[in-house]
C-alpha cells in the first residue's frame, strides 16, 4: 500500500460528514489501508470511535483535525508525537473557549503558537480563476504559512471530478516548485461509500437549512468523496506520483496514535508519601474496625484480602482512594451520598463509607468487576443530594482545577423522530405532513411497505418520495448531532486535561466538559467518576435532619434498623406511596405478588419491574417459582451458579450476560459489545447477528431455543436500559430506608417528600393525603404559622402535626416568605404588616389566594378585599397616617361556600385540606348509580361496578400491549382502573380528557389487589362545576401526578414491542428519574 | 456555447476507465480529438429521477471546434457505455 488518506470528514463533523467513524473504518480496512486520518472540522470528538474500531483489524488512525480558520484558508493539523498531539488538543480547547458552546474560533496567530511537531495541509480554493489560476490573495497567504510553518506545510491535491481538476492539479504543482511546498493527495472524503451521497446532501440541506429543490450549488455534483481503493488513487495522480509518495510520507512521520496517551491518577488523594495502594489499605483496615468491631468477622477480613489483591493487581488503588475523597467531602458538609455500581458494593467500599450496604448481608459479588477481561477501569456512580450535588461538583472542580477536571460530553444522537424530520424537512415535505409523519414513525413497519396494513394518517406505501425519506431516514438515526454534557461523568487526571482532549464550554454556566464520552474514556481507560442527583437523597436527608429535631434520635443510611418485619409488612401490602422506587403503579401491583421479606427481595423487586425481565418473559415464572406453583429448575448445572439466587430465572443484567459467556460461549468482551450494540442504535444487521450466534451458540450447548430467545430478548431489554443487580442493591438500600421512615415517622416522611419536591411519582395532593391517612394531623398554610417549606408542629399522639408550608402555594417566591418568617417577631395582627416587612402585593394576594389569613380572622375573600385596601397605602411624610380606605364603608362580602373553597384551595394549593371535592356531588353520583370507592370493597370479585373519581394518573406502558392503568380518587380513595386496548381506543377522547372520569366495568379481586377491568367511559366533568358560585361555569381541577402521560406518549404505546423500549421507560418510572 | 435539444449519440474510440474520446463520429463525419478537457462528472439529481452519472468532455477537433461530449456510465464488463454530443462551443 502506497497511499494513506489523510483528508476524512466524519459524521463528528456535524453535518458535514455522511458516515460514522466505524463504517469509514471497515470501508479503509476492506480495502487493505494501513492508515487513515480522521480530519473533523475543528474537533477531536470523532477519533476515538475510529481508534476503537480499528484496533482489531490492525488499521492505525492518525488522529488530526481540519482547523476552519477566522481569517485564512483551512488547514489540516496533523501531529506526530505526543505533544504535538497535546498541542492541538489545547489550540482547539482555546478555540472553544472564547467563543460559544457548539463552535471553535481559531486564528492563524494560535496556530503559529502550536506548530512544534505537528504537520500541515493547507486547502487551496476549490475554483480557479478566469485565468485558470489561484487567485493572488491565496498565494499571499501560502507565503505566509510557508513563512510561519516552514517544512511543516504541504498543499492538499485532489481529483474530484470537477471538470477543472487537471488545470487545478497542474497549478499546485506549480506552487509546489515555486513555493517548495509539496503538494499531497487527498480525496475529500465525506463518506464511505458512493451510496452515501443521497444523505450527504440531505446533511448539507439540514445545516444549510435549505431543501434538497433550492440547495442547487451547494450540493455536490457528484458522489467522488468517498473512500477510494489506493490504486485509482494512484492512477488519478499519475502525473504526480510525489503526490502520492508524501502522503505516505506524511502517514509515516505521523507516530503518535490514542494507545500512546497514558492516563495518570490524580496524585493529591495520597497524602504524605504513601503510596495509594498503602494508604487504601491503612483506610480500608481503619473503616472496618469502626464498622465491624474487633475482632473482625472472619468473611468480613477475607473479603478485604482478597478486594486489596485485586485492586492491587490491577492498581485501582488511586480510583478507590478518588471516590473516597469526594464522598468524605461530602459528608463534611452534610450532604448525603450513597455509591452504587459494580466496585461500589465491595467491602472497601462499605469500610470507606461509598456505599451503606451491609456486604456480610448478602453475596452481592465484586464479580462482573473481578472478572472483567477487560482492562477498564471499575466503576462507582455516587449520588448525591439533588439540591447539592452543585457543591460536590465545585468542589472538584476547585480540588483539581479546571485544567485537570472535566465532564465527559453525550453524544446526542439522532433518534427516529429527530431523523425523519430532518430528512422530511430537506425532502421538501411541507410542515403539517412532517408532523402527521413524525408522529406516525412507528407505523411504518415491514407490513406497512409490501402494503399489508394502510397506515392511521394515510400514507401510501406505493409513494416512492415516501420510500426514500424512509430509507434516508433509517440511513441517519443515530447519527451524532451534538456534543451535550454528561449527568455527572468526571474525568480527573493528573497533568493537564487538554493533553489529552479537547474542553468544550458547556451550556450550563461554570462547567466545562471535554468532547469525548463515556465509551471513548472507557476505551482508552481514563479514571471516571459520576456524580449524579437523586431527590430521594435530599428527602431522606431532610427527613433524618426532622427526626433528630422532633423525635430526638440520630440517623444514618448505615444505621436505619435493618429487617424490621412491619416495614416488610407495609411493603408487601403495597403501602408505599413516595417511597423510593416502589411507588410506581406497576410496582405496587407486583408488591403484593412478591412480598418482599428481607432485604435481597427488595433488589429482586426494584429490578424486577422494568422492561429488561418484562420483554424476556421473566417476571410471571420468577413469581410462580417463588410462590411453589413451578419447580424451580436449572437449564443446567453451570446455570445453576449463576441463576440461584433466583431461582433459575434470570433478573439482573449481570445474570444475562453471564449467561452469554457460559451458555452461548461469547468472551466478556463480546458479551459486552452486544449490550453496547442494543443500547445505542447500531447497524441493525450487527444485532440480528449477536441475535444468532448466541440463540445458536446456546443451542449448540444444549439448551432449549425457547429459553435462548427470552435470553435474547431479555438482552434487548437491558441493552436500551439496563438494571444491574449492583445497582438495584444500592437502590434497594435507599427503598429500605424510605420505607423505614415512612412506616415509624410518616410525619417526617411526609414534610421531608413535600419540601424535595419536584420528585417521584406523585403530586403533593396524593401524599398529604396518604399522610392524614396514616394518623398524620396536616395544618393549612397559615401566615402566622407557616414557613418555607413544610414543617413539624407539637406532636398530636406518636405523630407530629404537619404544617403545609409556602412552598405549597404556586407562583410563590421563596425570598419574600423568608422576610415574612424572619419578621414574625410576634403574630401578624394586620396585613399591613406584612407589606412592611417586605411581603409584595402580588404574594399578598397569592397567600390570601390560598387562604392563609385564617389566624387573622379572614377567609379568603375577606383578607383578599384587605390587600386590595393597601394599593393606597399612604407613603413618604405621610406613612403611618390612615389610608383612604379606612374610611370606606364597612363591606359585608358574600359568604363562601365550602365546596367553592375547596375548589380556590385547588387553584392556589392543588389540594385542599377542607374536602374532597367529589364529597360535594356525592348525591348527584349516587343518582346515577355510582359507587364511591370505599363501597366497592363490599363487593365480591366479578360483579359489575360504576365508580366516578378524579384522575390521578394514566400509564400506558409500552411493555403491557396498549393497556392503559388510570388511577381515580374521590373522597373515599382511589379506584385503580384498567382499560384494554380496544377500550382505550373507543373511550381515547373520555380517558385523556375527563377531569372527572366515571367508568362501568367488572371488579377483579387477586389477594390484596383490586382493579376493574373497565368496558366504558364517561365524562362526567361537567358536574364538577355544581361547587363553583353558579355563575361560574369552569373549574379547573389540577391533580394530575407529575409523571401524567401527556397525549404523544400514550400514543406511542402502540408501537411494537420492541421500538417501544425506549419509551416503556419513560412510562414506567416517569421523567426525571433515569438511572444506568 | 449551443446547446443540443436533445443529446445525440455519437461513435467514439476512447481509452478506458475515463479519459477523453481520441476520435468521434458525429454526422457521419470523423473528428480526431486533438486537445480535451475533464470529465466533469455530474450524477443524477436522485430525488427526482435515477439514471447513469454522466462524465463530460470538453474536446478540440483538428479543425479547432470545440465540442461538449458526454459519456454516460462507466464501463463496465458487460456493457460499454453511451457516448453523446451535448453542445458545440461557439
Amino acid at each position: 500500500m502506497n497511499y494513506t488518506e489523510l483528508q476524512i470528514t466524519s459524521n463528528f463533523s456535524f453535518l458535514r460528514g455522511a458516515s460514522h467513524p466505524e463504517e469509514l473504518v471497515e470501508q479503509a480496512v476492506t480495502l487493505g489501508y494501513e492508515s487513515m486520518a480522521i480530519t473533523d472540522h475543528n474537533t477531536l470528538a470523532g477519533i476515538v470511535r475510529a481508534h476503537s474500531a480499528s484496533k482489531k483489524h490492525g488499521l492505525r488512525i492518525i488522529p488530526a483535525a481540519r482547523l476552519n480558520l477566522v481569517n485564512g484558508p483551512s488547514l489540516l493539523a496533523y501531529p506526530t508525537d505526543k505533544k504535538a498531539y497535546a498541542g492541538l488538543s489545547a489550540l482547539l480547547t482555546e478555540g472553544n473557549r472564547r467563543t460559544e458552546k457548539g463552535k471553535c474560533e481559531l486564528y492563524k496567530a494560535d496556530v503559529y503558537r502550536y506548530t512544534e511537531g505537528m504537520i500541515f495541509i493547507l486547502l487551496p480554493p476549490m475554483d480557479l480563476n478566469n485565468d485558470f489560476d489561484f487567485e493572488d490573495d491565496f498565494k499571499r497567504e501560502l507565503l505566509e504559512y510557508k513563512e510561519a510553518l516552514g517544512d511543516q506545510l504541504y498543499l492538499a491535491a485532489s481529483w474530484l471530478y470537477r471538470g477543472s481538476d487537471a488545470k487545478r492539479l497542474y497549478r499546485i504543482a506549480e506552487l509546489e516548485k515555486t513555493f517548495g511546498v509539496p503538494m499531497v493527495a487527498t480525496n475529500d472524503v465525506h463518506f464511505h461509500s458512493p451510496e452515501r451521497r443521497q444523505l450527504q446532501d440531505i446533511v448539507t440541506c439540514v445545516r444549510e437549512k435549505k431543501t434538497i429543490y433550492n440547495a442547487g450549488y451547494l450540493l455536490y455534483g457528484n458522489a467522488e468523496r468517498y473512500l477510494k481503493p489506493a490504486s485509482e488513487m494512484e492512477r488519478l495522480f499519475r502525473k504526480y506520483p510525489q503526490a502520492i509518495a508524501n502522503s505516505q510520507w506524511i502517514a509515516a512521520a505521523c507516530r503518535f496514535n490514542l494507545d500512546n496517551l497514558k492516563y495518570v491518577y490524580p496524585k493529591e488523594i495520597m497524602p504524605d508519601g504513601r503510596t495509594p495502594l498503602e494508604e487504601l489499605t491503612r483506610l480500608a483496615w481503619e473503616g472496618a474496625h469502626d464498622h465491624f468491631g474487633d475482632p473482625l468477622p472472619e468473611k468480613v477480613s477475607t473479603a478485604i484480602v482478597h478486594e486489596l489483591k485485586f485492586i492491587a493487581e490491577m492498581d485501582y488503588a488511586p480510583y478507590f482512594l478518588t471516590v473516597y475523597d469526594i464522598v468524605r467531602e461530602a459528608r463534611s458538609r452534610g450532604i448525603l451520598c450513597q455509591g452504587r455500581g459494580s466496585a461500589a458494593n465491595s467491602t472497601i467500599c462499605f469500610c470507606l463509607g461509598i456505599t451503606a450496604v451491609n456486604p456480610t448481608k448478602f453475596d452481592l459479588l465484586f464479580e462482573r468487576f473481578i472478572s472483567s477481561a477487560r482492562n477498564e477501569p471499575p466503576d462507582i456512580d455516587v449520588d448525591f443530594e439533588h439540591e447539592r450535588r452543585e457543591e460536590i461538583i465545585q468542589y472538584i472542580y476547585d480540588k483539581y482545577g479546571r485544567e485537570r477536571a472535566g465532564i465527559v460530553a453525550t453524544v446526542t444522537q439522532l433518534h427516529e423522530k429527530g431523523a425523519v424530520r430532518d430528512v422530511a424537512k430537506a425532502m421538501g415535505m411541507s410542515v403539517d405532513v412532517i408532523n402527521r409523519l413524525s408522529k406516525s414513525i412507528w407505523e411504518f413497519t415491514d407490513e406497512w411497505s409490501r402494503g399489508e396494513r394502510i397506515s392511521e394518517h394515510g400514507f401510501n406505501p406505493q409513494d416512492p418520495h415516501l420510500i426514500k425519506v424512509l430509507e434516508l431516514t433509517r440511513m441517519f438515526m443515530g447519527f451524532p448531532r451534538q456534543l451535550g454534557q454528561h449527568t455527572g461523568g468526571f474525568v480527573i487526571t493528573d497533568g493537564k486535561l487538554t493533553d489529552l482532549c479537547p474542553v468544550i464550554n458547556a451550556r450550563m454556566e461554570d462547567r466545562t466538559n471535554i468532547e469525548w464520552n463515556k465509551d471513548d474514556i472507557d476505551a482508552l481507560g481514563f479514571l471516571k467518576i459520576d456524580v449524579l442527583a437523586l431527590g430521594m437523597l435530599t428527602c431522606i436527608r431532610k427527613a433524618f435532619d426532622l427526626v433528630r429535631a422532633h423525635h430526638d434520635r440520630e440517623l444514618t443510611l448505615a444505621t436505619v434498623p435493618q429487617d424490621d418485619p412491619e416495614v416488610y409488612n407495609m411493603i408487601s401490602a403495597a403501602d408505599t406511596i413516595g417511597v423510593f422506587q416502589i411507588e410506581s403503579r406497576a410496582q405496587q401491583s407486583m408488591l403484593p405478588r412478591l412480598r418482599p421479606q428481607n432485604f435481597y427481595d427488595l433488589v429482586i423487586e426494584v429490578a424486577i419491574v422494568r422492561p429488561g425481565p418484562i420483554q424476556g418473559d421473566m417476571v410471571h415464572p420468577y413469581l410462580r417459582r417463588r410462590k411453589g406453583e413451578e419447580k424451580v429448575d436449572y437449564p443446567s448445572p453451570e446455570l445453576e451458579q449463576i441463576l440461584k439466587k433466583t431461582l433459575g430465572v434470570p433478573l439482573f443484567q449481570e445474570q444475562a450476560m453471564k449467561i452469554a459467556i457460559v451458555a452461548a460461549g461469547f468472551t466478556p468482551a463480546e458479551a459486552d459489545e452486544l449490550r453496547r450494540s442494543m443500547a445505542t442504535f447500531k447497524s441493525k444487521g450487527q444485532v440480528s447477528q449477536f441475535e444468532r450466534k448466541l440463540i445458536d451458540g446456546m443451542v449448540a450447548r444444549n439448551y432449549k431455543r425457547e429459553f435462548a430467545e427470552r435470553v435474547f430478548h431479555q438482552l434487548e431489554g437491558f441493552g436500551s436500559y439496563g438494571f444491574p443487580e449492583s445497582h438495584a442493591a444500592s437502590f434497594a438500600l435507599l427503598v429500605y430506608v424510605s420505607c423505614w421512615l415512612k412506616y415509624h415517622y410518616p410525619d417526617v416522611f411526609a414534610a421531608a417528600l413535600l419540601n424535595s419536591q419536584p420528585m417521584g411519582f406523585y403530586a403533593p395532593a396524593q401524599l398529604v393525603r396518604d399522610a392524614r391517612e396514616h394518623g398524620v394531623m396536616v395544618r393549612p398554610v397559615d401566615v402566622n404559622f407557616s414557613s418555607w417549606d413544610n414543617t413539624l408542629e407539637e406532636k398530636m399522639g406518636s405523630h407530629c402535626a404537619m404544617r403545609l408550608g409556602f412552598r405549597q402555594i404556586k407562583g410563590m417566591k421563596q425570598e419574600e416568605m423568608d422576610a415574612l418568617v424572619a419578621g414574625r417577631k410576634k403574630r401578624y395582627t394586620h396585613i399591613h404588616f406584612l407589606l412592611d416587612v417586605g411581603v409584595s402585593i402580588a404574594s399578598l394576594e397569592r397567600l390570601a389566594d390560598a387562604d392563609a389569613f385564617r389566624s387573622m380572622g379572614m377567609d379568603r375573600r375577606q383578607a383578599l378585599w384587605e390587600v386590595s385596601a393597601l394599593h393606597d397605602r399612604p407613603f413618604g411624610i405621610f406613612e403611618g397616617g390612615p389610608t383612604a380606605s379606612v374610611l370606606e364603608e364597612k363591606v359585608r362580602l358574600p359568604r363562601m361556600s365550602l365546596s367553592e373553597h375547596v375548589v380556590q384551595d385547588y387553584g392556589s394549593l392543588s389540594l385542599s385540606l377542607k374536602a374532597h371535592p367529589v364529597h360535594f356531588i356525592r348525591r348527584q353520583l349516587y343518582e346515577r348509580g355510582i359507587l364511591s370507592t370505599k363501597e366497592l370493597d363490599r363487593w365480591p370479585d366479578g360483579t359489575l361496578v360504576r365508580v366516578a373519581g378524579l384522575v390521578l394518573v394514566r400509564q400506558r406502558p409500552g411493555t403491557a400491549s396498549g393497556i392503559c392503568f388510570i388511577t381515580i380518587e374521590d373522597e373515599t380513595g382511589e379506584a385503580n382502573l384498567v382499560a384494554f386496548a380496544k377500550f382505550f381506543d373507543r373511550y381515547r377522547k373520555e380517558i385523556l380528557y375527563s377531569q372527572l372520569l366515571m367508568v362501568e366495568g367488572k371488579l377483579q379481586r387477586e389477594g390484596q389487589v383490586t382493579h376493574i377491568i373497565a368496558k366504558r367511559f364517561y365524562n362526567l366533568s361537567d358536574l364538577l362545576t355544581l361547587l363553583g358560585p353558579q355563575e361560574r361555569k369552569q373549574v379547573n381541577l389540577r391533580t394530575l401526578s407529575p409523571t401524567e402521560e401527556d397525549e404523544r406518549k400514550l400514543h406511542s404505546a402502540k408501537k411494537k414491542r420492541t421500538q417501544a423500549l425506549h419509551d416503556a421507560q419513560l412510562d414506567l418510572f416517569g421523567k426525571g428519574r433515569n438511572f444506568r | 456555447m449551443y446547446l443540443l435539444p436533445e443529446p445525440e449519440r455519437i461513435q467514439v474510440t476512447a481509452p478506458v476507465p475515463d479519459y477523453p474520446p481520441m476520435v468521434f463520429i458525429y454526422k457521419e463525419k470523423r473528428h480526431v480529438v486533438k486537445k480535451a478537457d475533464g470529465p466533469e462528472r455530474i450524477e443524477r439529481e436522485w430525488w427526482i429521477e435515477t439514471g447513469l452519472q454522466r462524465d463530460y468532455y470538453r474536446v478540440e477537433d483538428e479543425e479547432g471546434a470545440r465540442y461538449w461530449l458526454f459519456r454516460s456510465g462507466h464501463y463496465e464488463d458487460e456493457r460499454e457505455p453511451e457516448w453523446f454530443i451535448h453542445g458545440f462551443f461557439a
